[in-house]
């Protein structure tokens, strides 16, 4: 009699099931793959490396451009130094501080003011001047569209004809140089030190501000989730029921259902630098905060019990947010650098800091979404690339494609990246100076 | 059972795909376990991490002649043992004292109540009779394997389980009863 309590009890208990959450299942992963942890730290120090020599690798190149031509214009303003002050030396012999200052006979306030010149000259040796803007100073300086002429022994043309193209290199910088002296209140003649000083500390911002600057960026745009989805073999439990105390077996014909979040938006803030590297290349990055939203179609999981996990459903919707902090890297290719209205095409990579985040996590396998905060990624690799045009001196516009190679949530089968396709205005936060251009 | 044999090689090497799923394939089952072990689902999903960390960690020790799912649900039943005597919540009903030797009833009450009802009073005994009664009356250890289980004297086992048994029997009448008098009143 005992044996049949015991024995129905056992009999009845035993197909007792449960559906376990799924963060069980990441728990015992995470023990079980503790070198799956560091393969992805190691991606990202990868990923970071890269980012490292990229910017090293473009620091260098302006550097190593800007030191050669730095170099060209001192030998050739020194020249020019010598011509002012009537020494007959032969320009090309003169390379240094201590030559230039040998020969000369004129007197101390002269050779002072010549010094303090030729510091203002080397505090340029940062300062690189391409050559559509060196043509660009010439068109805009009559004077000097006409020496240009002359030395380049143009026949009857009028200055307002002529329009500076490709590479004049020799002759613009020997004119540049020339106006700069010109410009410099005339060394010898003002005999004055502090006025040369100015002048050129003035010419040397302009030319800064107009290579590498300062940019705020704002924008937006529309935000998608790609979903690797790893549906797995088996068969699917629709398994027992704490709330209603039904229990049911394992069915295997009901398929998971798990649905897309609608399309959302994100918005972006940043501070951005800039850097000419060549003719045609730029090197931008900077600091972005990126707020992203999506709204996701789900109900209460009643049959679980759990309170962390819902089913999809098309009628109810939560949030899912994120907030973002964002060092992005981008090489522009400026299409045409000549042009007033300049097109350019962007490519990078972007290294991103999850400084909140409330998002889904779904598993195909259970067709349940669930949050853990826990599981998800805490810093983002992406890549991204686009368009971008210059509308105005002020104002550039970007439209903007961009994928996050590092998934939302570590330690699930099913990737979710984030797909983002954005419009980008930005402005420099530093003008050149209208007077001074207008010189 | 090829099948399995095949999931259990892949396993064995490490494979992350096959040990999900052959989670996939036990877990279900072993939570109901271990759900009957514990107090709350949390507690029993804490035994299946563990249960399971030492499922695919020992493995190799599985001898493939006899059935992986009893192999799996003793280790479950194991570690939930473990998990009890670990957590002062449980650790307290588990030290079970040696008492005078109860007599058992022979009372067989029929059982008309669904399986989550029989659980939920089984989870309401005290941790001690809770855990004898699922390990004598439903996992079928006899009262020796039970006392070298819990480190405790056959006798003790033997008393306590009779115990069980009659809170457990007098619990299901009780919910029995309340159930048809709801039936009567119009209730369900």
């Amino acid at each position: 009699m005992q044996e049949t309590f015991e024995h129905n009890i056992s009999q009845q208990l035993d197909d007792f099931k449960l559906q376990p959450s799924p963060i069980v299942w990441q728990e015992v992963d995470a023990a079980l793959h503790p070198e799956r942890k560091r393969r992805i730290i190691i991606w990202w120090w990868l990923g970071a490396a890269i980012i490292g020599v990229s910017s090293m690798l473009g620091y260098w190149l302006i550097s190593n451009q800007t030191s050669t031509i730095a170099f060209k214009e001192i030998t050739n303003n020194q020249m020019n130094i010598n011509k002012a002050i009537g020494t007959t030396k032969n320009a090309s012999s003169i390379k240094t501080k201590k030559e230039i200052k040998r020969p000369f006979t004129i007197d101390k306030e002269v050779v002072i003011a010549i010094e303090k010149y030729q510091k203002a000259l080397l505090g340029k040796s940062k300062i690189k001047i391409p050559i559509y803007q060196q043509n660009a100073n010439i068109n805009n300086n009559r004077a000097a569209k006409e020496e240009f002429i002359t030395n380049s022994n143009i026949q009857s043309e009028s200055a307002d004809n002529v329009v500076v193209k490709g590479d004049n290199s020799n002759i613009n910088h020997q004119l540049i140089t020339s106006f700069e002296k010109q410009n410099d209140s005339n060394v010898t003649s003002t005999k004055s030190s502090q006025n040369i000083d100015t002048s050129k500390t003035i010419t040397k911002d302009k030319k800064a501000s107009e290579q590498s600057n300062w940019l705020v960026n704002v924008g937006g745009g529309i935000l998608q989730t790609s979903l690797n989805q790893q549906t797995n073999s088996l068969s699917f439990s629709n398994s027992a029921s704490i709330g209603s105390g039904a229990v049911t077996g394992v069915n295997n014909n009901r398929q998971p259902i798990i649905t897309s979040p609608k399309t959302g938006f994100n918005v972006q803030l940043g501070l951005a630098y800039n850097t000419v590297l060549g003719k045609n290349w730029t090197l931008q990055t900077g600091l972005q905060y990126q707020y992203l939203t999506n709204k996701q179609g789900i109900k209460a999981d009643t049959t679980t019990g759990f309170t962390n996990s819902f089913i999809a459903d098309n009628t109810n919707f939560i949030t899912n947010k994120a907030h973002w902090l964002k060092v992005p890297i981008t090489f522009t290719y400026n299409l045409q650098p000549n042009s007033k209205h300049q097109l350019n095409i962007l490519m990078g990579s972007s290294l991103a800091y999850v400084v909140s985040q409330e998002w889904l996590i779904s598993n195909a396998n259970t067709g349940r979404f669930y949050y853990n905060a826990a599981a998800n990624n805490k810093w983002l690799l992406g890549i991204h690339g686009g368009l971008s045009y210059t509308l105005s001196k002020k104002l550039s516009l970007a439209a903007m494609a961009s994928y996050t190679l590092t998934p939302i949530q570590s330690n699930v089968k099913d990737k979710n990246h984030f797909v983002q396709y954005n419009l980008q205005l930005s402005t420099p936060i530093r003008f050149t100076n209208k007077s001074s251009s207008k010189k | 059972m090829e099948q399995h044999q095949d999931l259990i090689k892949a396993c064995l090497k490490g494979k992350r795909e096959a040990q999900y799923e052959l989670y996939n394939l036990y877990a279900p089952t072993m939570l109901g376990v271990c759900y009957r072990y514990t107090k709350s689902l949390e507690d029993a999903e804490d035994v299946l991490q563990d249960g399971f960390i030492k499922v695919f960690t020992k493995l190799h020790q599985y001898k493939q002649e006899g059935d992986l799912g009893a192999w799996i649900r003793r280790i479950m039943v194991n570690s939930a043992l473990t998990y009890l005597q670990k957590h002062n919540r449980y650790k307290k009903d588990l030290q079970l004292e040696d008492i005078t030797l109860h007599p058992v009833s022979d009372d067989n009450p029929s059982i008309n109540l669904n399986t989550k009802a029989i659980i939920d009073i089984i989870r309401e005994l005290p941790s001690g009779y809770q855990t004898i009664f699922n390990l004598v009356a439903i996992e079928g250890y006899n009262h020796i394997e039970v006392s070298e289980l819990l480190n405790i004297n056959v006798n003790t086992v033997r008393s306590q389980y009779s115990r069980a048994r009659a809170m457990l029997i007098t619990a299901l009448k009780k919910n029995e009863q309340n159930t048809l008098s709801k039936q009567y009143a119009g209730d369900i």
